[in-house]
């Protein structure tokens, strides 16, 4: 029986033929860009990409989730069937890499496409050859899933009015123009070596890339959690700091406790 | 609607600043990694019989306001010297040449200005050891390159000239002098001190159902700090500011700040 317990998961199940896989670290490594911008763009919502969206003419605010992940999710199964495409050809080097065989176990995507269901009108993604089938619910679970393994946030904010709408589009544009002269920096490889020299990290480099995704992300909170426990013990030890005061009294055990905050509310 | 029963600031985005004389914009900063509006008020108790507080006296009521930028701002640099930038295309700089002979001749980068027959002074060749402070030699500007150890100038054609074979081809000389460019000035003058701006800090505000709006902090007088460090070296150097807010005498009003939320 598989375990329930992610800290030993490699693989989770969310629907029949969609299994995530729970990458190493060596994994992610190998290909850091190119995993972080697929899994980020498959778990985001359409506030995330709002100008992208507004330069294609779609208004953000008025598509959900799921339709905006199934956008997302069909433009990864059209580059697969260029790829597909270009294999049979020959022309290798054309080929763009992929990450979808790091995120998911054997999820074939050439085939995939909106089905409507013609009584209840609902949408969902299907693979006419393998018959997968990827509708709301299935899509929830992912994203949650997805979320958790990756220490994503649910990002849930929105326009109050119409002002907002244009000021945080503007704002967005702004940082995305700003964003678009930096040259990608490694963040998991930052976080690895990091890890691997804090005293409260009890593992060196080959057994840090052998580890689960998740395992190590959970380490990595809760050596942080330890490091701010005891830098704030030392304060209130010397009276620097006043537990009273303190409106996160969290940092007042050691041990992390509460929920992930990636759930789903 | 924003509830403001219940809201956070998200982000502070941007400070816009605005000459309160002309209204002409001044300074944006967009950048700043913190913000924050400090405000302070004294209490003094009115007591009464057997020392029972009756009562408050409150006074000095004063907001400031301190952030810093990741990106320096020319408007906000000019708010705290109290200067202008101006644009000018007859501007002195000192500037480093690092020239090669060839021919007996080297030609600068710009043209030299200053006293005829002695715009440059002075080409420092470097020694063996390769330093031309503490070592190598001195060569001095003449009239013409006539003897060992003088060298000519030309301001019209930018040419050095070296007396004969005195340096081999390909020798790296260093030579500093004063010329003229195209560019922005700013000047901080002892004599003029920190600006007082009128001030926009565009926010966003969140309320507890994740809607986002946008908020604006008014500040008609904010009164700048001349007080500040320009720091550079391993870290970049970023713009530290801080100001006080002001009421606005001229017209009677007493705000410190208004917050606007846009419906």
């Amino acid at each position: 029986m598989e375990s329930n317990c992610w800290l030993r998961k490699q693989r989770i199940p969310i629907a029949n033929g969609v299994v995530l896989r729970v990458p190493t670290i060596e994994e992610v490594l190998d290909i850091e860009q190119l995993y972080y911008s697929t899994a980020s763009t498959l778990t985001a919502v359409p506030y995330q990409f709002m100008v992208q969206l507004d330069d294609m003419g779609v208004d953000y605010t008025t598509i959900t989730e799921f339709q905006f992940f199934q956008m997302m999710f069909l433009s990864y199964v059209k580059q697969e069937t260029i790829n597909k495409l270009l294999e049979e050809q020959g022309m290798y080097d054309q080929i763009t890499p992929s990450a979808f065989n790091v995120i998911f176990e054997d999820l074939e995507l050439v085939g995939f496409d909106i089905y409507v269901n013609p009584e209840t009108q609902e949408t969902c993604l299907l693979n006419s050859i393998t018959n997968v089938e990827i509708n709301e619910f299935v899509y929830y679970q992912l994203v949650k899933a997805m979320r958790k393994l990756n220490n994503f946030e649910h990002v849930k904010a929105k326009p109050g009015n119409e002002s907002a709408k244009k000021y945080l589009m503007e704002k967005e544009r702004r940082r995305l123009k700003r964003e678009s002269k930096k040259p990608y920096e490694p963040y998991l490889e930052k976080l690895v070596v990091s890890m691997v020299n804090m005293p409260e990290f009890k593992y060196n480099y080959e057994q840090t890339f052998g580890m689960s995704l998740y395992v190590f992300n959970e380490s990595l909170a809760q050596v942080q959690h330890k490091v701010t426990f005891d830098k704030t013990m030392i304060g209130v030890s010397i009276g620097f700091a006043d537990t009273k005061k303190m409106t996160d009294k969290s940092i007042l055990s050691w041990i992390r406790l509460g929920g992930n905050s990636h759930d789903q509310s | 609607m924003i509830n403001l029963d219940k809201f956070t600031i998200v982000s502070y985005d941007q400070i816009s600043g605005f000459d309160r004389t002309n209204g002409s914009l001044v300074l944006i900063m967009d950048e700043l990694s913190d913000f924050s509006l400090a405000h302070t008020e004294e209490k003094s108790d009115i007591t009464g019989k057997a020392g029972r507080v009756i009562g408050s006296l409150k006074k000095n009521k004063s907001v400031t306001g301190s952030g810093t930028n990741g990106l320096l701002s020319g408007g906000a640099l000019a708010a705290m010297v109290g200067g202008e930038i101006v644009d000018g295309d007859k501007l002195n700089v000192h500037y480093t040449d690092v020239l090669t002979v060839q021919n007996d001749k080297a030609t600068t980068t710009l043209k030299a200005i200053g006293t005829a027959g002695n715009e440059i002074g002075t080409v420092y060749v470097p020694g063996d050891s390769g330093a031309f402070i503490t070592d190598g030699t001195k060569l001095t500007q003449a009239a013409s390159a006539g003897t060992t150890g003088t060298f000519a100038y030309d301001p019209d054609t930018k040419e050095l000239s070296f007396h004969t074979n005195e340096l081999a081809d390909g020798t790296q000389i260093y030579v500093f002098y004063t010329a003229e460019v195209e560019g922005k000035e700013l000047k901080n003058d002892a004599n003029k001190f920190s600006k007082t701006l009128a001030l926009y800090v565009d926010c966003t505000c969140q309320d507890a159902c994740d809607n986002q709006f946008h908020g604006q902090f008014i500040i008609e007088r904010a009164d700048f700090s001349g007080s500040f460090t320009l720091q550079g070296g391993t870290d970049p150097a970023t713009q530290g500011f801080e100001f006080t807010t002001l009421p606005n005498l001229c017209t009677g009003k007493t705000d410190l700040w208004d917050f606007i939320v846009f419906d």
